[in-house]
């Protein structure tokens, strides 16, 4: 497969660069084999797959009084994915709250976050702040 | 199971608050059924109908129809009062709650209400009617069933004030337990009286 031979020329190219020309080597085999090959080829020959995942979530959420806020964090913090979760109520009306909802995690699940906080009667109405990043496979 | 629907329910009557207007419901109906059982008994004395059998079906029926009175029209109330609370709701969300956890306690509570508006009567007229439930199984004087019964009506009644007193917490739990009981012995001094002018 184009993916070895690529490693195997980059593995001599590296450590014998006086025994012969693995560079043009390469470049013959690359134009013999098709490209498509080599990019079907790339993810399952990386060496670590590395998926992006959001990794904090701030969001702007509509909460009634009567739901409470202890409540709620305990069950957002019990979704898989999500390690930590800091809320802090920035308003407060006659039926309502709005809060400042801050999720930390390797792998924050954004769609069961929303669905969570819509079952507890939430309205999410922004998201203020997203933080992603690349993390292992799982 | 049990214990998880316990749990759910208990989470839905703090969510919706209800266990105030739950309380007032189960204690409202309580002193009604037990002042219109007390009621229909003493009447049934006066016109002369003392038959056990006629004493408990006519005191049944009256707290049976008073329960499918009270839950046809607690059900009502409460559904129209909670359904205009999410949606005054939903307003202030700009979304539906049908299916929130708010949508669901709303409606579950509004049973719950029609449940308790319904059983208090007749589990305070089946406590004054025991006498006469029992009188054949244990084998007591019919005679004796109104008196005890009239007994128990006033322990019944005796007991609600005192809860009425205790849920006030101003320390007047005995003037309560007085007035709820006065309550109960102003209709046997009415059957007296009625039954001295017939």
């Amino acid at each position: 497969m184009v993916g070895d031979e690529l490693m195997r020329i980059h593995g001599l190219f590296s450590s014998r660069r006086s025994n012969g020309d693995p560079i043009s080597r390469a470049m013959n085999r690359l134009i013999r084999d098709p490209g498509v090959e080599f990019i079907r080829d790339r993810p399952e020959r990386s060496p670590v797959g590395r998926m992006p995942s959001i990794k904090r979530l701030v969001l702007d959420v509509l909460k009634p009084r009567e739901v409470s806020l202890s409540d709620l964090s305990m069950k957002l913090c019990e979704i898989e994915g999500v390690d930590r979760v800091n809320i802090v109520v920035t308003e407060v009306d006659a039926k309502t709250e709005t809060l400042k909802a801050t999720l930390v995690g390797e792998a924050v699940p954004y769609e069961l976050v929303c669905k969570l906080f819509q079952d507890n009667g939430c309205a999410v109405r922004s998201v203020d702040e997203i933080e992603v990043g690349r993390s292992e496979e799982r | 199971m049990a214990q998880g629907f316990l749990t759910m329910l208990r989470e839905y009557i703090r969510l919706t608050e209800a266990d105030e207007i739950l309380r007032r419901y189960f204690l409202i109906n309580s002193f009604d059924g037990a002042m219109a059982t007390l009621g229909v008994m003493s009447g049934l004395r006066i016109s002369g109908s003392s038959d056990m059998w006629t004493v408990l079906i006519t005191c049944i029926n009256s707290s049976v129809a008073m329960g499918i009175s009270g839950f046809a029209g607690t059900f009502l109330v409460e559904k129209a009062e909670r359904e205009r609370e999410l949606t005054d709701m939903e307003r202030e969300l700009f979304m539906d709650l049908d299916d929130s956890i708010l949508g669901k306690a709303s409606r579950a509570v509004t049973v719950l209400s029609a449940i308790i508006d319904s059983l208090s009567p007749l589990i305070s007229s089946m406590i004054i009617l025991l006498p006469y439930m029992t009188a054949p199984l244990l084998g007591f004087p019919a005679e004796l069933c109104f008196p005890v019964s009239f007994i128990l009506a006033a322990v019944l009644l005796f007991i609600l004030g005192y809860y009425l007193g205790k849920i006030s917490n101003r320390g007047k739990i005995m003037q309560y337990a007085l007035i709820t009981t006065s309550a109960g012995l102003l209709v046997g001094l009415m059957s007296i009286l009625w039954s001295g002018m017939s």
